[in-house]
């Protein structure tokens, strides 16, 4: 699936000054969770919840964090633990973060679904869409969120 | 110093603060309330429900445990609660089903988040009337093949639901339903007509009041009597689609979800129902002489004791493990969950067993306690998952791949 932007098409549907902008679901997911602080349903909604989360999408190929105000930064491809029991997790291109209160993996189709309306919460959770390590039902309460997306 | 079998109730610091009184009250509740009357209830007529017990278990949260705190429930998890329905199911275990029913109907709206039926369905959880609902999934012909998914294609004459304009149409009976005869609300699982077995399922939220809804027969059950169970028949029962809860067609997974969660529960209750054969032996071998020696001072005999405790602590320590997994994975898991009811369940019953076996012809008078207690100890077997399922489930896990589960 791609998503084509199409830039300045004429009344005729002849494209003058076309731009295709071909991206995947993971980059649109990721471009929908990065506006979640300015969606005030959403964001609010999130913050209800009150926790860290770590936004896995498609097995670990984007990584997303929210603090609990709902302020969202990608960290990478991957974000391991630091081994030695640090408080702290690494990403790929360095940075350190603090290990989240909840991690929320799905895949960036499904978060697309979620926002789209074309999955609910509860199908993605008992369909084994939706994983989760942490409280489930704030993790629950922050798939909820995604649907205000 | 002696080890008590019994759970500290002053010592619940593994839970969320928040929790940790609900809890301690709820299970003082059941042992100072509760476990006293039990033998009252066991023997009341069938499908009597003691509601001044019930009203008091209300005011200490006892309907609304499950329920999010921001809703005005207690928000319990699996651990929270599973520590208190151990302790009702020591008492009384008929006494835990009547709360964990009204539980079970109430999981499913959680879950699916839904704020319109929240509000109509849970919020009257939180007022002063202690109202108690029902999960209607057995039928007649249908108790495992609603459980493993193999059987799905063999579950027929299954409750359908008929898409007539703006609403489904419920026909069909549940059968062995807990608070059927008394409760106010259901989540009905029906099969959408047209799509054969129960892969049709879907999950109905049923106000028991409406028309065409019939109370069937009252089930004079062996045990968990405390607890009325019956057949509810649905006579072209219009329910609104919007009461569908999440998806059409998506009752079977709901159905396993929540069954995978109340598997730790279940296990609570049989383990304490264990738990229950238990001190009932440790008061009989510490009292009773038997060639100039307590009992517990004979070498089989202490043998048996150390059994059952052994029994009981390794139930306990698997369903409170299965529970913090329960409480903080998704995919809710099926594993622990199964390993710890099969654990459990195999606790109550042979400790029931063993326990006869300490106490000899005084257990085998109607009077004494114990003969309560046996029979209620092939409950949890009963329920969300026989021994069998439970087996099956738990070597399809470990032996099959996860494209051919």
């Amino acid at each position: 699936m791609s998503d084509l932007n199409c830039v300045n098409m004429s009344g005729h549907g002849v494209l003058e000054r076309t731009e295709f902008i071909l991206s995947s679901p993971i980059d649109i997911a990721v471009e929908r969770i990065l506006r979640l602080p300015d969606i005030p349903a959403a964001v609010d909604s999130y913050r209800a919840v009150g926790v860290t989360t770590r936004i896995v999408l498609d097995g670990g190929a984007r990584t997303l964090w929210i603090d609990p105000e709902g302020t969202v930064s990608p960290v990478g491809e991957t974000n391991p633990t630091i081994p030695g029991g640090n408080n702290e997790m690494a990403g790929t291109d360095g940075s350190r973060w603090p290990v989240p209160d909840i991690t929320v993996e799905l895949s960036g189709e499904d978060l697309l679904a979620l926002a789209d309306g074309r999955l609910t919460v509860l199908r993605a959770i008992t369909a084994s869409r939706l994983g989760a390590r942490g409280p489930i039902f704030a993790a629950i309460g922050v798939a909820h969120s995604f649907t205000r997306l | 110093m002696t080890i008590s079998i019994r759970p500290d109730l002053d010592d619940l610091h593994t839970l969320p603060k928040a929790h940790r009184d609900p809890v301690r009250l709820l299970g003082e509740f059941a042992r100072d309330r509760i476990a006293p009357t039990a033998e009252a209830r066991d023997r009341a007529p069938i499908g009597t429900v003691d509601w001044d017990l019930v009203t008091e278990a209300q005011d200490l949260g006892g309907l609304r445990m499950g329920l999010p705190e921001g809703m005005g429930g207690l928000g319990l998890g699996a651990e929270a609660l599973g520590r208190v329905l151990e302790e009702f199911a020591a008492a009384d275990p008929g006494f835990a089903l009547i709360l964990g029913a009204t539980g079970l109907f109430q999981t499913p709206l959680v879950l699916a988040g839904d704020e319109r039926l929240a509000a109509e369905y849970l919020m009257p959880f939180l007022g002063d009337e202690p109202l108690l609902a029902c999960n209607a999934v057995a039928e007649e012909l249908n108790g495992t093949d609603l459980v493993l998914a193999q059987n799905a294609p063999y579950a027929t004459d299954m409750t359908t639901a008929t898409e007539r304009g703006d609403h489904y149409v419920l026909s069909g009976k549940k059968k062995y339903i807990t608070n059927a005869p008394v409760a106010r609300y259901a989540t009905v699982m029906a099969n959408i007509a047209g799509h054969p077995g129960s892969t049709g399922l879907t999950c109905f939220v049923v106000d028991l009041a409406w028309d065409g809804v019939q109370r069937g027969a009252t089930h004079d059950k062996v045990g968990y009597r405390t607890a009325p169970a019956g057949e509810l028949v649905f006579n072209d029962v219009e329910v609104p689609k919007e009461n569908v809860v999440g998806d059409v067609l998506g009752g079977w997974d709901l159905n396993t979800t929540q069954g995978n969660i109340c598997r730790v529960t279940c296990a609570a209750i049989a383990t304490g129902l264990a738990r229950h054969s238990l001190e009932r032996a440790l008061r009989w071998v510490t009292e009773r002489r038997q060639s100039g020696r307590l009992l517990f001072e004979h070498q089989m005999t202490a043998r048996k004791i150390a059994d059952m405790a052994a029994a009981v602590e390794s139930a306990r320590a698997l369903w409170v493990n299965a529970a913090r997994t329960v409480d903080t994975t998704l995919p809710v898991p099926a594993y622990e969950p199964a390993i710890a009811k099969m654990v459990a369940d195999r606790a109550a019953v042979d400790n029931a067993n063993t326990a006869m076996s300490l106490i000899g012809a005084q257990a085998f008078q109607r009077d004494d306690e114990m003969e309560r207690i046996l029979r209620d100890s092939f409950g949890p077997r009963i329920y969300e998952g026989s021994p069998e399922a439970l087996a099956m489930t738990v070597t399809d896990l470990l032996c099959l791949e996860d494209e051919r589960r």
